[in-house]
């Protein structure tokens, strides 16, 4: 918390106030009726197209090394959020470099048919043979609950709460604030009235009477974390507010026979490594096992290695986050527990970070899917086909994300179609899993489709 | 390769050993641990490991993947300790089937995971050994001075009834050697991992006892004691017991009642059956290992050791002298300074017939020779439900 002092920003949101101010409900209901106030006077009067201008702007200024916002996070964040700079920065770059005019107003169109549906009475081909016109509007107020363990998720909230031109205010997870705040800021040095319908407020999991003003006066709420956590905040929703939960999803890895005979085992392993240390695995879209397939040119023990290896050289340019002692103890035991088990079961084999829990590989014949304990710890699991371990993996089937999927380009479509059917909602190459497009499907639902309501004009 | 006579052979000198430690020299192991020599340890522990990796081709194999080609070895420290993982996995015993009469379960959420750990009657004969040695410093340092044994209540069922417990089968030998007529056990089994308490039972045997003036001994899990307080709470029943009363609380709560902070327990202990919390002790313990581990003594002479030792709020709980411990970074795997956070790893001598170094999954700090439980990885908790499912 002393650290956010340093961060020399001037104090726009609750969560700038400094440690030990006292924040009360009323304080909160305040903030909230200034954001209401200023989207009537400033959001509602400022064309999509001049958000979409200042957003792109402060994304690209995101990528440039030496921005001043871009240096703070890059220095205090490895310290409060533990990942470590490297990670930090190649995440940030990740995300940034696909935020611009383009992506956004493909964004707009693919959700909303329109890029100027926002703004007003459009009528499309098949609404024109209707006699029919139709405008979308945002929420007034929209509050953002975050999970916490990858700032980016936060970003692309502001984001999409931005572009449909709702007053917003994120919630962060306690002592996660900082890189949230700090792109706040360069949104309100872009755009200070953009920023004005902005809030960022931080505080303890559980200060229920803080959050309650937030329940009373957002008429639009999202939230990702555990299950437990959407559940409980679905429960203090007033009649009428639209909520959208992004509960505990996981994802995995999957690689075809042919895929090991098309392309270099190699260079599967360095794109899958990649997927491992994107953001330590934290999130929803990072790989707990790899699938791979038998009878290719690498067998699965031998694509295993190469992960190893991968995890291993990935570690000297970005190195895996500092760990609480409970998280390298997860490691440990687990470490210890597969020690033995290679012992009874000897097609189990493990490769680890010598003196580190850095990173660990544990390869296993059973294709059980097996929840990782995160942080750079990956199964690698042999399998005869896709039946197999879908079969296997039935126990995830209602909470995969993404399937990172190396297939031949024959069969590439067809294995897609096949988990796409089995539920899965976002297929993509290896090495890409952390990094959706702006245009991704949120567990396959539309992000900005999610948020707005329809008006139509009928003739 | 297992020799009957190589084993038995140590087996007295062990026993000999321990129960040649007198009061004074308990103490001063409290006191000074930290600095006194451990030669004979050392010897012990060499000797066993030597005669474990011989007799156990499992554990050889464990040791050899750890680089120890063969069981010569130094120093104590250089003794590969097994992950309490392994005692579901491995048979971790040199006892041949023939001898092993009993056989521990350790509370694991489902039946293959839980480890196991063998016994004969010459094993628990060494395992009584320890813990009464140990429990009467902690607990009944008055034992044999007086002719009045203290009435014990055990919120667990005996023995008999719950064979696969290493706790019920400690509270059985407690009672059993410690224990007046009158005590009681009242807890009965409700499935093969725990148990529940003959409520009525327990407020009659309070009641007696208050009115006697006698002094108590309470022991239970944590689980047990809360479900009690919770009961008592309920029927709005409150004791004032004897002064000179004591409870002995061990960790755990498997879902067998709701979880409350042990400092809570304690207050909450004091607060119902009026004992003291200078007379609460904790206990840590587990089936992998033969001894036991105390955060306090109601030893008179141990009452002034301060340095390092428990308070209300901080429990340092140690081990008896015939174990060491060390604290492992799980970042680095090397052992902790004082004041160090890592993974509790157990050498207990009296594991004679398993294994004597064990790996644990528990969190502490390490406190001098003793150690501050922070608690258990949730490694631990997940393995059961997933890590060794086979379909």
């Amino acid at each position: 918390m002393l650290l956010m002092n340093n961060l020399s920003v001037p104090e726009y949101f609750i969560a700038d106030l400094p440690p030990g101010a006292e924040i009360r409900p009323e304080l909160i209901s305040d903030a909230c009726e200034t954001l209401k106030r200023n989207r009537e006077r400033y959001l509602n009067k400022k064309s999509i197209s001049r958000i979409i201008r200042a957003l792109d702007a402060v994304a690209s200024k995101w990528c440039e090394p030496g921005y001043r916002h871009r240096e703070a996070a890059l220095a205090y964040g490895p310290e409060i959020t533990r990942f470590s700079r490297e990670t930090l920065e190649a995440g940030l770059d990740a995300f940034f470099s696909g935020i611009n005019s383009e992506t956004l107003n493909s964004l707009i169109e693919q959700d909303l048919g329109h890029p100027r549906r926002l703004e007003r009475w459009i009528s499309e081909e098949f609404e024109t043979t209707m006699q029919r016109k139709g405008i979308a509007r945002g929420p007034m107020l929209i509050t953002h609950f975050t999970a916490g363990n990858l700032p980016v998720s936060s970003f692309m909230s502001i984001i999409t709460g931005c572009l449909v031109r709702a007053a917003q205010v994120v919630k962060c997870a306690s002592n996660s604030s900082i890189l949230t705040r700090l792109f706040a800021h360069s949104i309100y040095e872009e755009d200070p009235k953009l920023g004005a319908c902005l809030e960022v407020v931080e505080w303890p999991g559980g200060s229920r009477e803080l959050e309650e003003p937030l329940f009373a006066e957002s008429d639009c709420i999202t939230a990702s974390g555990a299950d437990e956590t959407i559940e409980d905040i679905g429960n203090r929703l007033r009649q009428g507010t639209r909520f959208i939960g992004y509960g505990h999803r996981v994802s995995f890895a999957y690689i075809t026979k042919a895929a090991l005979e098309t392309y270099d085992a190699r260079d599967l392993a360095e794109k899958t490594a990649y997927d491992i240390a994107a953001w330590d695995q934290q999130g929803c879209l990072s790989p707990h096992v790899v699938y791979v397939e038998r009878g290719g040119d690498a067998t699965p023990e031998e694509f295993a290695e190469l992960l190893a290896g991968a995890l291993e050289q990935l570690e000297k340019i970005q190195p895996r986050g500092k760990l609480t002692e409970r998280e390298s103890a997860d490691i440990s035991v687990r470490r210890s527990f597969y020690q033995v088990r290679a012992q009874v079961l000897p097609d189990t084999l493990y490769w680890f970070s010598r003196g580190s829990t850095a990173w660990t590989v544990v390869y296993e014949a059973n294709p059980i899917f097996q929840h990782s304990c995160l942080n750079r710890f990956i199964y690698v699991k042999g399998i005869d086909d896709l039946e197999q371990a879908l079969h296997a993996s039935e126990k995830i089937r209602t909470k995969t994300s993404a399937v990172g999927l190396a297939a031949a380009p024959e069969e590439l479509e067809e294995t897609a179609l096949h988990l796409a059917n089995w539920g899965v909602t976002r297929i993509c190459p290896l090495g890409k899993m952390q990094l959706p497009p702006v245009t991704w499907r949120h567990d396959g639902r539309p992000q900005l489709a999610d948020l707005i309501t329809w008006t139509e004009l009928e003739k | 390769m297992y020799n009957e006579r190589d084993f038995l052979e140590l087996r007295s000198r062990l026993i000999s050993w321990i129960e040649s430690y007198s009061d004074r020299e308990l103490v001063d192991y409290l006191k000074w641990s930290a600095y006194l020599s451990d030669e004979c340890f050392n010897r012990f522990a060499t000797g066993i490991f030597r005669l474990q990796f011989g007799a156990n081709p499992e554990y050889r194999r464990y040791c050899e993947s750890a680089g120890i080609r063969d069981g010569v070895i130094q120093r104590w420290e250089e003794i590969p300790s097994m992950p309490v993982s392994g005692f579901g996995m491995l048979d971790l015993t040199c006892l041949p089937e023939r001898e092993r009469t009993a056989c521990f379960l350790s509370s694991g959420t489902t039946r293959d995971t839980r480890g196991r750990h063998f016994h004969s009657t010459h094993s628990l004969e060494l395992y009584e050994t320890s813990l009464k040695a140990w429990f009467r410093f902690n607990l009944e340092p008055g034992a044999g001075m007086s002719r009045d044994k203290k009435r014990y209540l055990i919120l667990s069922p005996p023995a008999v009834e719950f064979p696969s417990s290493s706790l019920v089968y400690m509270l059985d030998t407690v009672r059993r050697h410690f224990g007046a007529g009158e005590s009681i056990f009242a807890g009965y089994p409700v499935d093969d991992a725990g148990w529940a308490l003959e409520t009525r039972r327990i407020l009659e045997f309070l009641e007696a006892a208050s009115d006697a003036g006698a002094h108590l001994t309470i022991l239970g899990t944590a689980f047990s004691y809360v479900n009690l307080l919770d009961e008592m709470e309920r029927r709005g029943v409150k004791f004032g017991l004897p002064r000179g009363t004591c409870a002995m609380e061990t960790g755990g709560y498997k879902g067998r009642s709701r979880e409350v902070p042990r400092n809570e327990l304690h207050k909450m202990i004091s607060a119902r059956l009026g004992i003291e919390r200078s007379s609460i002790v904790s206990e840590y313990g587990m089936c992998e290992l033969s001894s036991q581990a105390y955060d306090k003594s109601m030893h008179p002479d141990s009452k002034d050791i301060v340095s390092d030792s428990s308070t209300l709020d901080r429990r340092v709980f140690r081990f008896p002298p015939w174990t060491r411990i060390r604290v492992i970074s799980p970042e680095t795997g090397d052992a902790v300074e004082d004041g160090g956070v890592g993974l509790l790893c157990v050498y207990d001598l009296a594991n004679l017939y398993s294994a004597l170094a064990v790996q644990t999954e528990d969190l502490v700090i390490r406190r001098s020779a003793g150690f501050e439980f922070l608690g258990r990885t949730s490694t631990a908790a997940a393995r059961g439900c997933s890590l060794l499912q086979e379909d």
